[in-house]
C-alpha cells in the first residue's frame, strides 16, 4: 500500500505537470503556422528596408547579413512572426539594417538589396535572397545570380544591374554599417527593440521585449 | 472490553506548509495583478521580470501562469488546513504531495524556459519555484511519516497489540 501511494502520487503529479506543459505547447503551436507564414508584404506600408507604420510605438531593427545562416533562420522564425503578429496590428515597424561582414558576396547582395530598396522592391527581393540561403561566398549571390533573382522578385533587372555596376555604395548601406560599428555589434543577426540590443536572436526574447515596450508605452499614457 | 483509540499526533508540517502556501499565493497574486495591469512590478537588481511575464510562455491556453499558481497555492493552503485538522489521512497527504510536486515540476520547466529560450530571469518566479519545491518536500515527508505509522500500526495489529 505504501509503495502504491508513492507511485500514484508521482504519476498524478507527472500527469498534471505534463498536461500543463502540453496545453501550453499546443496553444503556442496553434498560432505558430499562421505566425510563420510568409507575410503579404504588399499589404503593409513599406519604405526602403522598413515595413510597418512610421508612427508605430515600437521599432524593431535587425542587423543582418545575407550570407549568415542564422539570419536565414531568423527571417522565418523571428521576422515573419513579428510582421504577422505586430506589424499587422500597427504596433511595430520592422527595419532591416545591412551589416555585410561575411565577405564579398555579402557586400554584393547587400548592394543589390539596397538597389532593390531604391525601386521600393526590397521586401520581395530580400525574401528571394533569404530563401536561397547562400553562405561562404560560393557564388549563390554572384552578380549573375542576383540579376536572376531580380526577375524572380519582379524587379527591373536592367535597372538593378545598372545600380550594382555603378559601384556606389548606397547611403543607407553605409549608414547601417557604420551604426552597427558604433553599437559595437559583432554578430548577425542582432535585434534591437526601440534601440535596445536584445542579447539573443530568438522569437521569445524579441517578443518579450516588444510586449515590454508596448506595456511601457501603454502605462506612460 | 475497551480498546484505546489511537489518535494521530498533530504535526507541525501542515502549519509550515500553510505559511509557505500563503507566501506562494502572495507572490503569484502579485505577478497576476501585474499581468492584469493592476499593479507595477518591482524586480530587483537583475531585471527580467517584465520580459518573462510578457513572454508567450507566461500563459497556458490564455490563462496567466500566475493565476494558475495562485489557485494551486490556495488549494494547497486548504489541504494543509485539512491535514492539520485530520492528521494522517492518506488521501489528503496524497493530494497535497501530488499537487505540489506537479507545481514544482511545472515551475522547473518554466525556469528552464527562462534560461534556454527567454534568456531572462524573474526573481519572483524563482522564489515561487523554491517555495513550491519546499512545499512538495514537506508533503513528501508527511506522507512518508503517515505511511510508516500506518505500517507500524498494521504490524501491531497483526501481533495482537492495541
Amino acid at each position: 500500500m505504501k509503495r502504491n501511494v508513492w507511485i500514484w502520487s508521482i504519476a498524478a503529479a507527472l500527469v498534471i505537470a505534463g498536461a500543463l506543459i502540453g496545453a501550453q505547447w499546443w496553444s503556442l503551436n496553434q498560432g505558430r503556422a499562421a505566425d510563420h507564414a510568409t507575410p503579404d508584404f504588399a499589404q503593409f506600408p513599406v519604405s526602403g528596408t522598413s515595413i510597418g507604420p512610421t508612427d508605430a510605438p515600437v521599432v524593431v531593427e535587425e542587423y543582418f547579413d545575407f550570407q549568415c545562416p542564422h539570419c536565414h533562420t531568423a527571417a522565418q522564425e523571428v521576422v515573419y512572426p513579428v510582421i504577422n503578429r505586430y506589424v499587422s496590428r500597427g504596433e511595430v515597424r520592422f527595419v532591416y539594417r545591412f551589416y555585410p561582414i561575411l565577405g564579398p558576396e555579402s557586400v554584393l547582395a547587400a548592394e543589390a538589396a539596397s538597389c532593390a530598396a531604391e525601386q521600393e522592391r526590397f521586401w520581395p527581393y530580400q525574401q528571394v535572397l533569404m530563401e536561397k540561403r547562400g553562405s561562404g561566398n560560393r557564388g549563390v549571390y554572384s552578380r549573375a545570380n542576383l540579376a536572376a533573382y531580380a526577375d524572380e522578385a519582379g524587379l527591373d533587372r536592367d535597372a538593378l544591374l545598372q545600380c550594382i555596376d555603378d559601384g556606389v555604395i548606397s547611403p543607407a548601406l553605409a549608414r547601417d554599417y557604420n551604426q552597427a560599428l558604433e553599437l559595437g555589434l559583432r554578430a548577425t543577426p542582432t535585434f534591437l527593440v526601440n534601440g535596445r540590443v536584445i542579447p539573443n536572436p530568438t522569437l521569445g526574447a524579441v517578443q518579450g521585449a516588444i510586449r515590454e515596450a508596448l506595456e511601457a508605452k501603454e502605462s506612460a499614457r | 472490553m475497551k480498546r484505546a483509540i489511537r489518535k494521530e499526533p498533530r504535526e507541525r508540517r501542515p502549519l509550515i506548509i500553510a505559511l509557505l502556501s500563503l507566501a506562494g499565493a502572495a507572490i503569484s497574486a502579485y505577478l497576476w495583478s501585474y499581468k492584469a495591469g493592476v499593479t507595477g512590478l518591482v524586480c530587483g537588481p537583475f531585471g527580467g521580470c517584465t520580459t518573462v511575464n510578457a513572454s508567450p510562455y507566461s500563459e497556458v491556453l490564455g490563462v496567466p501562469v500566475a493565476a494558475i499558481g495562485t489557485f494551486v497555492y490556495l488549494a494547497i493552503l486548504g489541504l494543509s488546513a485539512a491535514a492539520y485538522a485530520k492528521p494522517g489521512r492518506t488521501a489528503i497527504l496524497f493530494t497535497g504531495f501530488s499537487l505540489s510536486l506537479a507545481g514544482a515540476l511545472f515551475s522547473l520547466y518554466l525556469t528552464a524556459l527562462e534560461a534556454l529560450i527567454i534568456h531572462a530571469y524573474c526573481v519572483w518566479c524563482l522564489a515561487s519555484w523554491a517555495v513550491i519545491t519546499l512545499v512538495a518536500v514537506l508533503w513528501a515527508r508527511s506522507l512518508r511519516a503517515a505511511s510508516r505509522r500506518s505500517a507500524a500500526g498494521g504490524a501491531r495489529g497483526r501481533r495482537g497489540d492495541s
